[in-house]
């Protein structure tokens, strides 16, 4: 992973995970509102960040190869996301016409869900019960 | 200073990550009862079978006015006609059901120690077939929730009876479907509980979210959505989709275990299914 991923992976999950882990009672309405905002500006990000640097870096087939794996793990976790499957064939569509630039930004883009979607998983299983009321 | 700062907050985090290890069921439900009995302090414990109707005087109106004529009718017509109808080898759906299949609805889920696994109604509809020679119906809608529906209507009023018996396997499976019920996941990173426990009675765009006491009790349901009566476990996977979680397959084990534990919560209030939601 390089630098900027592992950052970007910090930041995305301590955000909202900082958020909800003190406050059980928070309001799903606005915590879908303000999700969704930085995701938006993290797919921005994600986006400009793939435009610069990917072609160089990294062959298309290691990082199938690195999707495939991340696949694997995350779907063993359970916490998949609803958005990733659909990316990682839009990748392989992008990679068979011969799209190598825009295939990698959207393979990079699903590795990195993927990878998320494990730290979620492994953030739940040691706080679900933050979640749980408690007898008063 | 700023060191301090972060330490205390990091305690204070701490201790509130410190809940209860393992809470038994009846416990379990004392506490969510409890905590609901706070949010809506008018409702009577009954009144939360009709799930976003007994918060919301004007939705309320409106769906007493569709219960007029029940728009799932047809489906436990049509499900009352596939319950009876034989299979080729002569049995039916009644050889399979303690008491023939009729007001047993309240008893499930309920774990089957020698399959070692919770059994949801519509898994034992499937079961059944299989048992005798039959093709498994998909799950979720058409057949199987008529099915399911019919067997629902003839429970009318039975009050929810699921068990959690001694037995350590029955208990993990109890345990992971409160555990999945309590997660957040999703890109939206957002638990079951964050909607139907914290936020329940409150506004998510066009709807109001109901409370997860009494949300099984009316299943299978005709949605105005669905144009059609679906199964809970086709909720659950719904639910999941919209926090932008990969849904499970219907009557995986995530799912079963999660409708153990659903269902174990509403322990105590009629059957009133199938119900009419949006
Ligand atoms: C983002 C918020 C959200 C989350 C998270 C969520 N739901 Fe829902 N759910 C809704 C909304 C909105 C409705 C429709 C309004 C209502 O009845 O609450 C609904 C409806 C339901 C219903 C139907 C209620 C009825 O009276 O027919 C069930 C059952 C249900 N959800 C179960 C679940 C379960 C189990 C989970 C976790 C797997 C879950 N939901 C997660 C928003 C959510």
């Amino acid at each position: 992973m390089t630098k900027i991923n592992k950052l970007r992976l910090v930041l995305l999950l301590t955000v909202p995970v900082v958020l909800s882990a003190c406050s059980d009672n928070d309001d799903a309405a606005k915590a879908v509102n303000s999700t969704m905002e930085q995701e938006q500006a993290h797919s921005k990000a994600v986006n400009q960040e793939a435009k610069q640097t990917t072609s160089k870096e990294v062959h298309l087939q290691d990082l199938m190869h690195h999707v495939a794996q991340a696949k694997r793990h995350a779907e063993m976790h359970g916490f998949v996301w609803s958005t990733t499957d659909a990316l990682v064939e839009k990748g392989y569509t992008e990679a068979s016409k011969g799209n190598e630039k825009v295939a990698k930004t959207i393979f990079q883009e699903a590795k990195l869900q993927f990878e998320l979607s494990m730290e979620q998983a492994k953030y739940a299983a040691q706080h679900w019960q933050l979640l749980v009321p408690e007898d008063d | 200073m700023k060191r301090k700062i972060y330490l205390s907050l990091a305690v204070a985090c701490s201790m509130t990550a410190v809940a209860p290890s393992f809470a038994d069921p009846i416990t379990d439900n004392e506490t969510v009862r409890t905590y609901f009995a706070d949010v809506f302090p008018e409702l009577a414990i009954e009144d939360y079978v009709d799930g976003v109707y007994a918060i919301d005087q004007n939705l309320r109106d409106q769906w007493l006015q569709i219960e007029e004529f029940p728009p799932y009718e047809d489906a436990v017509d049509e499900g009352k006609v596939l319950f009876d109808t034989p299979f080729a080898n002569g049995k039916s759906y009644a050889n399979c059901f303690d008491n023939e299949g009729v007001g047993i609805k309240q008893n499930f889920p309920y774990f089957d120690m020698e399959k070692n696994k919770v059994v949801t109604l519509e898994l034992a509809i499937n079961e059944c077939r299989t048992h005798n020679g039959e093709q498994p119906l998909d799950y979720g809608k058409g057949a199987i929730a008529y099915i399911s529906s019919y067997m629902a209507s003839t429970s009318s009023g039975e009050l929810i009876n699921v068990t959690v018996p001694d037995n350590a396997a029955a208990q993990a499976a109890y345990e992971d479907g409160k555990e999945f019920f309590y997660s957040r996941r999703g890109q939206l990173n957002m638990a079951c509980a964050t909607c139907h426990m914290a936020s329940a009675g409150k506004r998510l765009r066009a709807d109001i979210l109901s409370p997860a006491l009494g949300q099984v009790s009316h299943f299978p349901a005709f949605r105005s959505k669905w144009d059609d009566v679906g199964t809970i476990q086709r909720r659950y996977a719904g639910c999941n989709t919209q926090i932008r979680s990969k849904p499970f397959k219907l009557q995986s084990e995530q799912y079963r275990n999660l409708e153990y534990f659903h269902t174990y919560m509403s322990n105590g209030l009629p059957i009133n299914g199938p119900g009419t939601r949006k």
